[in-house]
């Protein structure tokens, strides 16, 4: 009787064991790789979507400085807060440093699958103004790349943006 | 007291913190490990019994952790009913069996669960990203998607519960070390038996 229930107790820790594992092939016998690659809400994880985000417009407030505006919409389904949006601008043409622009209000929320407006604030640097007038006198715009420094929900994003633009040229 | 002496009250405390932990586990969602990204950028919490894993509000799944999740779930359940059965009846024919049948089943699981998430941590993202995440405390790792760079903030440790089941498991593992002095301990004599045997 007590063989009996050893022999019982070993096979039940067989079944146990083996069991939930053959039950996953069996299911997915079709195809294996579905079992071990992860998927984000039933689809590839591939399928993971970028923000969008798209030049609206820009606003001169004075002879050095502009507002520039940028809608930004949030494709995932959670709150996404950005804590900091700042850089630098420089010619696209001669690689020049122009000036910095930060976000005018910071922290932004904004909820998810909706769209918000980020407003940065550009300022020429006395050395960009001068690059401007020795390089592009008589121009009405210019074409710039935006090195950004973002803290987007405490994860910090480096990149650059090439040829964006145009811009209108500071006055005077 | 005599009720007490007949007993594996380490077994019974086993079993009965395991059934806990596999309680929290499964009804409550308590993870065993847990590591955050960012501030509420992406979570990963894990166990033997269960686990999540979000990023950017979006769950990803695992299938064959389901199935793995199942196989300890059954594993802690066999084990807390069969070591509770055992310790409340030691000295019984079948107790030791069942006994054998539960006690190295949680520090098993327990054991495999800590090694994988070694494995996890250390050599595979080693290979992938050149750099290993943080088991306990925080880390910073640094990956390049198309020409923008991310610093990316974790911050991993091991929770409560991890270590409720740490005990539980320990507690079982015990379990035959306490079985021995139960059986070579002499059933006490009650009063009128020790009265009879004292006047003979």
């Amino acid at each position: 009787m007590l063989d009996i229930l050893k022999w019982v107790l070993r096979i039940l820790t067989a079944v146990t064991v083996i069991g939930p594992l053959c039950l996953a092939f069996t299911i997915h016998h079709d195809d294996l790789s579905d079992l071990i690659m992860p998927k984000i809400d039933s689809v590839g994880i591939e399928t993971l979507k970028m923000p969008n985000v798209r030049h609206i417009g820009y606003n001169v407030t004075s002879s050095k400085a502009l507002l520039l505006t940028f809608n930004f919409t949030n494709p995932y389904s959670l709150v996404l807060v950005i804590n900091d949006l700042s850089g630098r601008a420089l010619c696209y043409e001669h690689k020049e440093p122009l000036g910095n622009f930060s976000l005018i209000e910071a922290p932004v929320s904004i909820p998810p699958g909706k769209s918000a407006v980020l407003t940065l604030l550009f300022n020429y640097m006395d050395d960009g103004r001068r690059h401007i007038k020795d390089y592009h006198y008589g121009e009405a715009n210019i074409y710039v790349d935006l090195e950004f420094k973002a803290n987007v929900q405490g994860v910090i994003l480096h990149g650059n943006y090439t040829g964006f633009g145009p811009i209108p040229f500071p006055d005077g | 007291m005599q009720i007490l002496r007949k007993i594996n009250l380490v077994g019974v405390a086993g079993s009965i913190l395991l059934s806990i932990a596999l309680y929290l586990s499964i009804f409550c969602g308590y993870y065993w490990w847990e590591m955050n990204i960012g501030e509420d950028a992406g979570f990963f919490g894990i166990s033997a019994l269960n686990y999540e894993v979000s990023i950017l509000g979006a769950y990803v799944r695992v299938e064959i952790l389901y199935f793995i999740n199942m196989v300890a779930q059954l594993l802690f359940v066999e084990s807390a009913i069969a070591m509770l059965t055992y310790s409340l009846m030691p000295n019984r024919k079948f107790s030791e069996n069942l006994m054998r049948f539960a006690y190295l089943k949680p520090v098993t699981t327990l054991l495999f669960f800590i090694i994988s998430l070694l494995m996890l941590l250390l050599p595979l993202p080693a290979t992938l990203l050149r750099k290993t995440l943080p088991i306990v405390g925080e880390g910073i790792v640094s990956i390049s998607i198309m020409s923008i760079s991310l610093e990316i903030p974790l911050r991993a440790d091991f929770t409560g519960t991890f270590w409720l089941t740490a005990a539980a498991s320990l507690l079982c593992a015990l379990a035959p070390i306490y079985h021995k002095e139960i059986i070579s301990k002499p059933e006490p004599l009650n009063t009128e038996e020790a009265e009879a045997a004292s006047s003979s």
